[in-house]
């Protein structure tokens, strides 16, 4: 019975916390602009993912290494340092989108302006990791994380044309607007493909203390809780081509976005919107510092873990707070939040190769995995994916920015 | 090297087209975009659907978005539906603060008209 509590849990923190300014951000630009036709981007990159994390705990429980332990082990400190600087600078990159989303959660449920928010916010971030363990940052968010469900169930009530939606699972090029259309698509991949979100799943599988028992629930929790995740980012973008679509919307602000779910839960929409948007980004932002500390902290043989005390590993504890303080300062200087996301979604695509490559080669390398080395199915998908994303990244983002 | 000569000049192209901002049904459509906005808000805050606070702060973007793509227009038939756009929205902004919903509405309706025949004029525009 614990065993499928176990997992039951596993499957709702991973579903719970799977939404977060990016995916939001990304699945209600692309739904109001291109209506369904980058569902298949969602359904990639989901697919991806679910390997991604499966090896990540694979990886944790058959060596017990983190990916960043076994990468300085595998490849030395000097090749390490490369995917290190790129990880910590596109990993903050993204704390600060999210800081900002709860910041900006913040503004429209008081009207007071977000650059206000931005110390209260690192505060009480900071706080929580500093006060809590392991167990209360992967459980205690994700499941308040569960109000992220108000989105599938605005989706049901739009009662979107099936075939329409399905269609869009078919890959499919744009009819118009070319380099938008791949800017959201490579914005898509980089919100799925987080590469802190690995990181940080193999170092919680450490300090879980899992072992090759743990291997069928790793492999549950990968499938089903990103899977049914993906539905929730794949529910946004329903509604917001439901909603914003037929309007002629195109989603530039927050401002515009949190009108998402009025049209269909009326008054309870806007609160639902913003709780949605704070509490998604409230556990995205504590992942994010953990994976951020946990990253240095490996790579350098520090003392490591959330459910260590901080004097205990003071230098752990260091990392995080400078993180959180960094992150601070964008958006107290009030950096707009949609525009800091956009880019760091696809910032994150463009670093994915330096996460993924020596990871995929951990992964093959039976030193660390015995009988439990990648497949060739899963090789292919995540170097395929990793490499499509990046080419992506570095063309789309250059013509985004240059667009204004 | 023809096939990679040929990939430089379109992603060059796209740049261009990216970069430069002057293509008029694009203008038009971000126009419209934002009228609609304006004419979602209103109707969401009539209905008791949204603060006022934050109606205020959104429509104040609103109307700082449609008043700079006016003062960038080169699509002169589109300048008297935009500049009414813009008086519309601060009418609304005006009926928000005042508290009072049904102004409020009637405003978000007609705006709702001038997003939608801005939308139009961006697809003729385009052809």
């Amino acid at each position: 019975v614990s065993q499928v509590l176990e997992l039951a849990l596993g499957i709702v923190t991973a579903f719970g916390g799977f939404l977060e300014a990016g995916s939001i951000a990304t699945s209600a630009q692309a739904g109001s602009e291109f209506r369904y036709a980058l569902l298949w981007v969602l359904a990639l990159g989901t697919l991806c993912l679910v390997f991604l994390v499966e090896m990540s705990g694979r990886l944790a429980a058959v060596s017990h290494h983190t990916i960043a332990a076994a990468t300085r082990e595998r490849f030395g400190f000097t090749f390490f340092m490369l995917p290190l600087t790129g990880m910590v600078l596109v990993s903050l990159f993204t704390l600060v989108a999210e800081v900002g989303g709860i910041c900006i959660a913040l503004q429209l449920a008081t009207g007071i302006s977000l650059q206000w928010w931005a110390l209260p916010v690192i505060g009480v971030i900071w706080a929580l990791l500093w006060r809590g363990n392991f167990s209360f940052i992967e459980n205690g968010v994700s499941m308040l994380g569960l109000v992220t469900v108000v989105f599938i169930v605005a989706a049901f009530r739009q009662q979107p044309r099936l075939g329409e939606v399905a269609a869009g699972l078919v890959p499919s090029l744009p009819r118009h607007d070319g380099a938008r259309f791949w800017f959201l698509a490579v914005s898509i991949l980089g919100a799925t493909l987080t590469p802190y979100l690995f990181y940080f799943y193999s170092s919680g599988a450490v300090e879980d203390g899992w072992d090759e028992g743990a291997l069928g629930t790793n492999r549950a929790v990968a499938t089903a809780g990103m899977g049914f995740g993906a539905l929730l980012a794949a529910a946004v973008l329903v509604v917001s081509a439901g909603v914003f679509g037929p309007r002629g919307i195109r989603i530039e602000s927050y401002d515009q976005l949190a009108l998402l779910l009025t049209d269909q839960l009326g008054r309870w929409g806007f609160a639902l919107f913003v709780a949605s948007l704070a509490i998604a980004c409230l556990g995205a932002a504590l992942e994010i510092t953990l994976a951020l500390a946990y990253m240095v902290a490996q790579g350098f043989g520090w003392n490591w873990g959330e459910s260590v005390r901080p004097r205990d590993a003071a230098r752990f504890s260091a990392t995080y707070t400078v993180a959180l303080a960094v992150a601070a300062v964008p958006v107290a200087l009030g950096l707009d939040p949609l525009r800091v996301t956009n880019v760091a979604m696809v910032l994150n695509a463009a670093a994915l190769p330096l996460a993924v490559l020596p990871f995929l080669v951990l992964m093959n390398d039976r030193d660390y995995v015995g009988d439990h080395a990648n497949g060739w199915f899963g090789n292919v998908v995540v170097l395929g994916v990793t490499v499509v994303a990046c080419v992506l990244a570095l063309v789309s983002l250059p013509l985004e920015l240059a667009g204004g | 090297v023809s096939t990679a000569r040929r990939a430089i000049s379109v992603v060059a192209l796209a740049a261009l087209a990216a970069g430069c901002g002057e293509d008029p049904a694009a203008r038009l459509r971000a126009l419209g975009s934002w009228a609609a906005t304006s004419a979602m808000l209103g109707r969401a805050w009539s209905e008791h659907e949204t603060p006022r606070a934050y109606t205020l702060r959104a429509l104040g973007r609103a109307r700082r978005e449609i008043g700079q793509a006016r003062r960038d227009l080169t699509v002169a038939p589109a300048v008297p539906l935009v500049s009414h756009v813009e008086a519309a929205t601060r009418e609304l902004e005006a009926a928000v603060g005042a508290d009072d919903r049904r102004a409020a509405r009637a405003v978000a309706e007609r705006l709702a008209d001038d997003a939608r025949a801005l939308a139009d004029l961006a697809v003729r525009s385009a052809s």
